[in-house]
C-alpha cells in the first residue's frame, strides 16, 4: 500500500515534476490538481503561523486506499495520485496534493471533488494550528 | 487484562499523554473502554469522535481481548 505522507511542505518542484511525469502518458486529456494550502486565520488577536499535522498513519493510508479504489470503481480514470504532509507546514504552503487524470475532463473533475471530500471526511489526520503569539489551537474542518 | 490505548491529536492533550496501558474488568468491550478512560480522563468526555481497534475504525461496539490496541480520535481534520 502505497504511503500517502511527505514530511513537511509539498514543494512546487514536486507539483511541476508530477506534472512532467505526466507527460508521457498521452491517452490522458485532462488533469485535474487539488491543492490545499496552509491558511493564516485570524484567530484571538492572533494569525496562524503554521500547521503541525500528526496523522494514524496506517489507517489513514488504509483508507486513502479504499478511498482510492472508490474513485476508480465510481470514475473513468487513467490515474490518481494523493499526498499529504506530515509535522509542521507554514502558512501559504502546501500541505495536501490530489492529482487525477482522465480522457476527458469531466470525469477527472468530478473524481476530484469526491476524493478531496473523502479524505478530508475519513481519513484520521489532525492539525495542530501554531498562532504567532505561541498560542495553538486544533483545526477543524468546514 | 491490559490493553494499550493511544491518543490522537487534541485527545492526547486532554488525557496529558499519547499513550497508555489501561487495566480492563471482566468481559470488557469498547462501550466500557470509553466510560472508564472517561473517568481517568475526565476532559476526554464527549470529544472523542472516532475509534480504532487494531487499525481498524469500528461503528459499532466490540468485545476487547487482551493485548488488543485501541486508538482514540478526535474530529478528522485532514487537508
Amino acid at each position: 500500500m502505497k504511503d500517502v505522507f511527505i514530511q513537511g511542505p509539498i514543494g512546487p518542484e514536486m507539483i511541476a515534476g508530477s506534472i512532467a511525469a505526466h507527460q508521457k502518458k498521452k491517452h490522458i486529456g485532462a488533469h485535474h490538481l487539488f491543492l490545499g494550502q496552509v491558511r493564516a486565520d485570524e484567530l484571538r488577536g492572533s494569525s496562524v503561523k503554521a500547521i503541525e499535522y500528526s496523522a494514524q498513519k496506517e489507517i489513514a493510508n488504509k483508507v486513502i486506499h479504499e478511498i482510492r479504489e472508490e474513485a476508480f470503481e465510481r470514475f473513468d480514470l487513467c490515474c490518481l495520485h494523493v499526498y499529504h504532509s506530515l509535522g509542521k507546514v507554514e502558512a501559504g504552503s502546501i500541505c495536501f496534493f490530489v492529482f487525477v487524470s482522465s480522457e476527458h475532463r469531466h470525469e477527472s473533475r468530478e473524481a476530484l471533488g469526491f476524493l478531496v471530500d473523502a479524505i478530508k471526511a475519513r481519513a484520521p489526520i489532525f492539525g495542530k494550528e501554531i498562532l504567532e503569539d505561541g498560542n495553538h489551537q486544533w483545526k477543524r474542518n468546514k | 487484562m491490559k490493553i494499550k490505548v493511544n491518543y490522537f491529536g487534541r485527545l492526547a492533550e486532554l488525557a496529558g499523554t499519547d499513550s497508555e496501558l489501561i487495566a480492563l474488568p471482566a468481559e470488557p468491550d469498547t462501550e466500557k473502554l470509553l466510560k472508564q478512560l472517561e473517568e481517568r480522563h475526565p476532559l476526554l468526555k464527549g470529544q472523542v469522535s472516532a475509534l480504532a481497534i487494531n487499525g481498524e475504525i469500528l461503528q459499532k461496539r466490540i468485545k476487547l481481548q487482551a493485548g488488543d490496541e485501541a486508538d482514540l480520535f478526535p474530529p478528522f481534520a485532514g487537508g
